[in-house]
């Protein structure tokens, strides 16, 4: 082997590339030829120690910047592609029938189409797993930004993070205690009453529910209080009757929410 | 209540377990669909890549701050140039093509002076965590520190081939594709640029001694 080869050789075996064979062949030079020798030692050893150096992490703001680039972005090729859109509406209502036998036909028609198209992108996803496992993964994501921009230092970004929420279809409990705990401890008002209503979405859940009642008796903003006090009625359950009354017991409450709470709650004979 | 931190971290480790290795298929699956005008699919390959990314500027410029700055430039130009994609080509080798020439381009902009390594910038940054005397931690950081200050002094396209051996994961033959030569050079130019750090590497440690 020659001394030239014997360098491509140790370059190799510094990635791990190397064959059995071609490993034997090396060292067999190695011993043979110190010039080499020296070198390959000098060189292993350098590549060893340059796993030494530290590992850098990027900031929490990267991922913050680049969402919002993206969002940014997205939002320009909308406006730009808007005069197509425009045209594109008028040739579609040129389709729409007059007559509402027909609306209702080509109403009924698309309906079908839809859920058919539907039905047959779920099956997809089913027999095709990368499909499955990148839908999957973007669901990940999405509850990762959502997390992600809820621990951010500004009330902007945390509100931000608060709308992706509603993307999510079915969020993972971490996201819906994050959540809570905004709704609950977050330190501005605004951000608390998005929360508010970002978590309207997912108040079928009989955990969600209790925990907005516990809120109302916590929260001290009579903004989020009447937000909250709005959302439970909408419920009709009698726990709700039972949480609004006790809050109507507290001397301090603020007359805008006692008038709220007293509007919902039948007054005691 | 740390609630929001320990469940990001909770969804991390999800992800690790489940999608260890990048599949580069799947990679260039997703870019694909941003070329065809699914830009908010960007958003994964921005999960997957980011972080690989800003290590590789790293090492290059020793400046954290420029190095997130190309992180963002990066993924910039993949938006702007994202009909140009060829889903044949795989997409870190496109990714580390935006990056050299993002690179240079700040390059070029900046005046002529090579940023020393920022050798008091610990923030955020893990030393591998070695066993040892104080004696031995103690000569792991002077030994740290002049192979940093031995790779800073390299010309940049040495740097940058062995950044991109060493660290970034990538088999000689992708970054022959990377940087448009074969396989072969690329093993010629890390060994040379492996033989010129060794040189550095010895001539600051004999300053030190002497």
């Amino acid at each position: 082997m020659s001394c030239d080869t014997c360098k491509e050789l140790i370059t190799d075996s510094l990635a791990g590339s190397l064959s059995q064979s071609a490993s034997e062949e090396l060292e067999q030079h190695l011993v043979e030829c110190t010039a080499c020798r020296e070198q390959a030692d000098e060189i292993r050893s350098l590549w060893q120690n340059l796993g030494l150096l530290p590992v850098g992490e990027p900031g929490p703001a990267a991922r913050a910047r680049f969402y919002e680039m993206l969002e940014a972005y997205q939002h320009g090729l909308a406006q730009a592609r808007r005069p197509v859109r425009d045209r594109f509406n008028q040739w579609l209502s040129s389709w729409w029938p007059r007559q509402p036998v027909w609306q209702a036909g080509l109403a009924a028609v698309c309906l079908i189409a839809g859920l058919g198209g539907g039905y047959l992108i779920q099956t997809r996803e089913q027999e095709d797993p990368k499909l499955a496992q990148m839908s999957e993964e973007i669901r990940n994501m999405r509850q990762l930004v959502t997390l992600s921009l809820l621990q951010q230092q500004s009330a902007s970004e945390r509100l931000k993070g608060v709308n992706w929420s509603y993307r999510l279809e079915v969020p993972d409990n971490e996201v819906l205690s994050a959540l809570l705990h905004t709704m609950n401890s977050d330190a501005n008002v605004g951000v608390r009453l998005a929360a508010v209503d970002a978590l309207y979405k997912f108040s079928d859940s009989t955990m969600v529910r209790r925990a907005l009642r516990q809120s109302l008796t916590s929260q001290n903003s009579p903004m989020v209080q009447i937000g909250l006090i709005d959302m439970l009625a909408n419920f009709k359950d009698p726990q709700t009757t039972v949480v609004f009354r006790e809050v109507l017991k507290n001397e301090n409450l603020d007359p805008n929410v006692r008038q709220r709470l007293e509007r919902h709650v039948p007054r005691v004979e | 209540m740390p609630t929001v931190r320990t469940a990001t971290v909770a969804i991390l480790e999800r992800r690790g377990r489940g999608i260890e290795r990048v599949e580069t298929a799947q990679d260039s699956l997703l870019m694909s669909r941003v070329r065809d005008g699914d830009v908010g699919t960007l958003a994964v390959l921005f999960e997957r890549h980011h972080r690989a990314l800003f290590q590789f500027f790293v090492r290059l410029t020793a400046n954290r701050e420029a190095s997130e700055d190309l992180v963002q430039d990066v993924f910039f130009r993949i938006l702007k140039y994202r009909e140009t994609y060829q889903p044949a080509s795989q997409f870190t080798t496109w990714m580390y093509q935006i990056a050299r020439n993002a690179h240079l381009d700040q390059v070029r902009k900046r005046k002529p002076e090579i940023p020393l390594p920022e050798e008091n910038d610990e923030r955020g940054w893990e030393l591998p965590s070695r066993e040892g005397t104080a004696e031995q931690k103690v000569s792991q950081a002077e030994e740290v520190s002049l192979l940093r200050r031995a790779l800073a002094a390299l010309p940049d396209e040495k740097r940058e081939v062995l950044v991109l051996s060493r660290f970034q994961q990538l088999k000689y033959e992708e970054i022959g594709k990377i940087l448009r030569c074969d396989a072969r050079t690329v093993k010629v130019r890390v060994f040379r640029a492996l033989r010129e750090l060794s040189r550095h590497y010895f001539e600051l440690a004999g300053e030190k001694a002497s």
